[in-house]
């Protein structure tokens, strides 16, 4: 008899030591995965190609219609990808000793976007899928400009005399959200 | 009663060793796991775009091209190339699990955004 149950203790206890293994494997599941969102991916894609389609606008003396363009392009293509994608942007121009602010707004919302620069605040009424533009004179040649909108700020330290590119964009799907900030 | 006993015994003795076998391999051995496909599929497009490679094709809409140039040895695959008014060259594949990873291009010399989506699935 004590035999037969010593069987079964080890019977039991292989059963339970295999149960123990199956449900670790959720717990030890990081050694395979490594992201599995593909916005991750995406969003970077999609940082990178800003830069290039700044690039391309220059090239054909229309930064700011392509800009607005390439993100009306950016959101049905992640549309296509079941993501949602918002994104506010400005580009700078040297004008003389000043510069020109181009600020574009896909927010899905109209936006009141603050500019300063020194002592000088130009307040833009951004309405969605449309861009807008601020005009400094008599700017540094470096300088640090105050930006502010929708409930975002930020100072960025720029050169007059160069074209600037800022981006913030979003990508959301369901509870996932990735956000990325592009600047050159 | 002993030879019952130890009949049920190796019958569990072989479900856990084959279901041991199963998890091993699914877990530690396939190097794609099927939630990985999309992402595995936006990586070979990046790769190719890093090598100068997509663009040209992509500008081109020449999807059946860039297609020929990836290789998998147990997967299908499928190029479709989508302009910004949303003409598409090459087709959506019909398979059952079809895994699609997206690259997006703003132009190759000029100002053309291009969506390059690649399709893997199994062969049948």
């Amino acid at each position: 008899v004590e035999v037969v149950m010593k069987a079964q203790f080890f019977l039991l206890g292989a059963i339970l030591l295999a149960s123990l293994f199956f449900v670790g494997i959720p717990l030890s599941g990081t050694l395979v995965k490594t992201s599995s969102s593909d916005l991750t991916y995406l969003s970077g894609n999609i940082a990178d190609e800003f830069a290039r389609a700044l690039n391309f606008g220059l090239a054909e003396g229309a930064p700011v219609y392509d800009m607005l363009d390439f993100v009306r392009f950016l959101d049905a293509a992640t549309q296509e990808n079941y993501a949602n994608f918002t994104a506010f942007w400005f580009v700078t121009e040297p004008q003389g000793s000043g510069i020109n602010v181009y600020a574009g707004n896909y927010m899905e919302t109209d936006v009141n976007a603050a500019f300063k620069i020194g002592g000088e605040t130009n307040i833009l009424l951004i309405s969605h899928d449309s861009n807008n533009t601020a005009n400094f004179a008599g700017v540094p040649e470096q300088f640090a400009m105050n930006v502010s909108y929708a409930g975002h700020s930020g100072e960025f330290n720029l050169t007059r005399d160069k074209v600037n590119l800022y981006v913030s964009f979003w990508l959301v799907r369901g509870d996932s959200v990735t956000r990325k900030e592009v600047s050159i | 009663m002993k030879g019952i006993l130890y009949m049920v015994e190796a019958v569990l003795a072989g479900i856990i060793l084959i279901a041991f076998l199963a998890a091993l391999k699914a877990v530690y051995l396939d190097p794609n796991p099927q939630h990985e496909y999309g992402v595995r599929a936006h990586q070979i497009l990046r790769d190719l775009d890093e090598r100068g490679i997509l663009r040209p094709y992509a500008e081109d809409n020449n999807y059946a091209g860039l297609n020929n140039l990836i290789s998998s040895t147990y997967l299908e695959h499928g190029i479709r190339i989508c302009d910004s008014s949303w003409s598409c060259a090459g087709t959506v594949p019909n398979a059952t699990d079809v895994w699609a990873g997206t690259y997006i291009i703003a132009g190759n010399d000029s100002f053309s955004p291009r969506t390059v989506k690649l399709y893997l699935w199994r062969s049948s």
